[in-house]
């Protein structure tokens, strides 16, 4: 191996931690505090993955992903989830078209889906048959529409919001689709010196803007860089760990989760860990996977994965509470 | 540098990084091993003070230690470099973030590419940084520490003097306990034969007791020998018990027959006192006023002394032919020969007192053997396995008493007499089951339990199945329940006669038992007069 191949990598790790660093202080500009919330949705931009943002209404939910959309260089659709919204108002549908000939022929009308940046607000709200229309698009990054596939152009980012206070005329998403997105992060009530910031930068004639940072290639080579990240065995199999210990029939389960959960994580939980630390890695200049790496983002990736049992309804256990005792049972491997 | 350079840099810090560990760690199993060795010391030197128990030599101790200590040494080194341990170590200590770790994963799967190396260079710089001296330094051991404090205690547990009272207890573990031991019981024996005065121990008991303290003062002899002696001395010293017993019974009944005569009143108070030195003096006041007593009086004296003869207790037979004599003389008016019959019966009472204070003084002594007997056993430099053994056998009855626990030297209940010598037959139940289960002869009893039970009353059992056609035992069963004999003696004699017989051969009656056995019997007895 060349000195000059592995200074072209250094450099693209310094990159890598440069252009997140702008990125993020970009969106610092508009949104105050939240940085977990950032760092969790920029990872999962990098990291190929889609958010869910849950938290009460008018905490910046749709702020923050319309500023991540401001600061990157990429195509930005916003679907409002209501019920009446129809699978094919997202993905699209054939209509009649008719040609400067008076000839008529179907064409395909791409939906709002067909973007690099889809803001799916109150995702929730939405019937289920509505919301699984995003399920393709998600994982396979494509859609079909009748006997025709159409692949999205990459980057393909969903970031979906939802209200966990208002039950009432709402569809919770289905475990096959929660299970599709990267991180579900949790918005929380802004602290009194960051509501002191929020007001002085929203209640002025001017509002803060974010400027573009990033681009559609810039991101796709620091995507590119996140999943080279090299991960040894004992980290792999600590996250492997970590991963089995939420399920709940297996000799690994916490006593927690044999209690409280239904079902455990699944592997997509584990490659969330994974691909999560490398990113993590790089974000800290490193070019290995730590074990804190993988602990660092361990609860956005996994609560969303692991489903209660009734008792642990009946008791509205916290996933969160569950993933922190396994977190701290389980053991750093020491080899 | 080379991809092999920054390789064996790593693998080379580990190598150091690994020594430092298992110095360490060979450190902690040392201070390990060395508590436990010297607890064990320590327990060694504390638990004779505390229990009667042999131990090992402290040689044994410490070489055990040693080579267990050098044996787990050796395992433990066995298998070579555990470099992935030390990765682990120097990330942790370092705060590396599984850099060295990762590195050396990598490194052992022999895997290239440029982020590999990128990450084995890095790591190299790393480990090049790194001091393993710092990183992983010398730790003693705070268990040295208390490694120390059992050693302080172990030179403390030196300074005491060996003839402590502390030490009493340890006069067994080893050969000069033993004999220090052996010193004290023939000290003892020897009060015993001093204390007591050879004029009043029997003569027979006073030989044994002689011969156990000969014994204990031979050197080659063993504490199972002298267990042996001391309990046929104490055989001895118990055999007139039975003798003083039926002597009481009879002066009672003698008592009896005096009762209300004023000629007597002084005789008949002192006996009531049990003074019979008293009675004996006030018979020889009343022979000398015989002279001076009215003729109704002296015919009145005569009948009851006539009366009192008449009694059937073969135990004072000295003492009632001489007051036939003196009974005869009276109703002859020959009151010389009379008076000279009243003082042999004073003088036959003196004899008695003086065969029941020799008999008390045996019981003293017997006693004293007993309690001896008891300590003995518990010498474990004397072979307990073997004393305990040995009092087991002279208790089993015809091999049939078989627990163990009825061996125990304090169970005076269940010892065997052996008063001639031989153990003859099995012991049956001569005193009823209360409980009503069946009786089964050849059975042991423990007569102490039984006769209690029977003492207690309103205690007993309903007999629900009195309808019941009863054999023999549950007859004699019933009468002792009802503390009453509803059937005729001979009929259950024979079939109890065998186990009364057996329990007073085969089983050790203590003697303050003895008179309420003797009793007993006799309320079962029939009136032969009759």
């Amino acid at each position: 191996m060349t000195t000059t191949q592995l200074d072209s990598i250094d450099s693209r790790v310094s990159e890598f931690t440069d252009q997140f660093q702008i990125v993020k202080e970009e969106i610092s500009r508009v949104i105050v505090g939240n940085g977990e919330i950032i760092d969790g949705t920029l990872i999962s931009l990098l990291s190929k993955g889609h958010v869910l943002l849950e938290g009460i209404p008018g905490i910046g939910k749709t702020k923050i992903v319309a500023t991540v959309a401001d600061v990157l260089h990429l195509a930005f659709s916003r679907i409002q989830f209501t019920p009446d919204l129809m699978p094919g108002d997202i993905v699209g549908s054939d209509v009649v078209h008719e040609s400067d000939t008076g000839e008529k022929h179907l064409a395909f009308q791409k939906g709002p889906i067909f973007t690099n940046i889809l803001l799916a607000d109150e995702i929730n709200r939405a019937t289920p048959k509505t919301q699984s229309a995003l399920l393709e698009a998600m994982q396979e990054r494509s859609v079909t529409v009748g006997t025709t596939t159409h692949r999205l152009r990459p980057p393909f980012f969903v970031l979906a919001t939802q209200n966990p206070l208002e039950m009432e005329g709402t569809y919770p998403l289905p475990e096959a689709q929660l299970d599709r997105f990267f991180y579900k992060l949790k918005i929380q009530y802004p602290e009194a010196d960051h509501m002191h910031e929020i007001m002085d930068r929203t209640t002025r004639r001017e509002e803060p803007e974010a400027g573009m940072v990033l681009d559609r290639d810039q991101i796709l080579v620091m995507r590119d860089t996140a999943r080279s990240v090299p991960i040894a065995r004992s980290v792999q199999d600590y996250a492997i760990r970590l991963t089995l210990a939420t399920h709940p029939d297996t000799p690994h389960a916490h006593p927690l989760t044999q209690r409280y959960a239904r079902f455990g994580a699944s592997p997509r939980g584990t490659q969330t860990l994974v691909i999560g630390g490398k990113v993590n890695a790089l974000l800290n200049g490193r070019v290995h996977v730590s074990c804190e790496d993988i602990r660092a983002f361990m609860l956005p990736a996994l609560r969303h994965r692991v489903l209660l049992n009734f008792e642990g309804e009946a008791e509205r256990i916290d996933t969160d509470m569950i993933l922190e005792a396994i977190m701290k049972d389980t053991p750093e491997p020491s080899e | 540098m080379s991809r092999a350079t920054e390789r064996s840099t790593i693998t080379a810090v580990l190598r150091r990084i690994d020594l430092k560990v298992r110095f360490n760690q060979t450190l902690h199993h040392l201070s390990v091993a060395t508590c436990l060795v010297l607890s064990a010391l320590l327990l060694i030197e504390v638990a004779p003070l505390l229990v009667p128990v042999s131990v090992p030599p402290e040689t044994l101790i410490v070489a055990a230690g040693s080579a267990a200590f050098l044996a787990f040494l050796i395992w433990s080194q066995v298998g070579g470099w555990r470099l992935e341990r030390a990765a682990g170590v120097a990330d942790q200590r370092a705060g590396l973030h599984d850099e060295i770790k990762s590195a050396y994963w990598f490194i052992r799967q022999d895997d290239s590419s440029p982020w590999v190396d990128l990450l084995v260079g890095r790591a190299a710089q790393t480990a090049r940084r790194l001091d393993p001296r710092r990183l992983v330094p010398v730790t003693i051991p705070r268990r040295f520490g208390l490694a120390l404090v059992l050693f302080g205690l172990l030179q403390v547990m030196a300074l005491v003097p060996s003839d402590s009272p502390l030490l009493r207890f340890a006069a067994a573990s080893d050969s000069t306990r033993f004999e220090r031991a052996r010193e004290a019981y023939a000290d003892e024996i020897r009060d015993l034969i001093d204390g007591e005065g050879d004029e009043l121990l029997d003569e027979d008991a006073l030989a044994l007791l002689e011969a156990a303290l000969e014994e204990l003062e031979a050197a080659e002899t063993s504490f199972d020998d002298v267990l042996r002696d001391l309990r046929e001395a104490q055989d001895e010293l118990d055999e007139g018990n039975l003798e003083m017993a039926a002597t009481r019974d009879a002066l009672e009944e003698l008592l009896q027959e005096f009762a209300g005569s004023n000629e007597l009143a002084e005789f008949v108070d002192a006996m009531m006192n049990q003074n019979l030195s008293d009675a004996a003096e006030g018979l020889r006041d009343l022979s000398d006023q015989l002279g001076d007593l009215a003729p109704q009086d002296l015919a009145e004296l005569g009948e009851r002394l006539q009366d009192a003869s008449q009694i059937d207790e073969p135990v004072i037979d000295e003492l009632l032919e001489a007051l036939r004599e003196a009974a005869d003389a009276i109703s002859e008016d020959r009151l010389e020969d009379a008076k000279e019959a009243l003082k042999r019966v004073a003088a036959a009472l003196e004899e008695i007192a003086q065969r029941q204070a020799r008999q008390e003084a045996n019981n003293d002594a017997s006693d004293a053997a007993e309690a001896m007997q008891e300590a003995l056993a518990q010498q474990p430099g004397g072979s307990p396995g073997q004393a305990q053994a040995q009092i087991a056998q002279s208790q089993s009855v015809s091999g049939e008493q078989s627990d163990a626990s009825a061996a125990s030297p304090s169970s005076e209940v269940t010892r065997s007499e052996g008063s001639d010598g031989t153990q003859s037959g099995p012991a049956g139940n001569a005193t009823g089951d209360p409980s009503g289960n069946e009786l089964e002869l050849g059975a042991s009893t423990t007569l102490e339990a039984q006769l209690a039970l029977e003492v207690i009353d309103g205690e007993t059992p309903e007999f629900a199945e009195e309808e019941r056609e009863l054999d023999p035992e549950d007859l004699f069963q019933e009468a002792s329940r009802q503390q009453s004999s509803i059937v005729q003696y001979s009929d259950v004699r024979a079939p109890s006669q065998y186990s009364q017989g057996s329990a007073l051969n085969a089983e050790r009656i203590p003697w303050r038992y003895r008179s309420l056995v003797k009793k007993y019997f006799l309320a079962i007895r029939p009136d032969e007069r009759k």
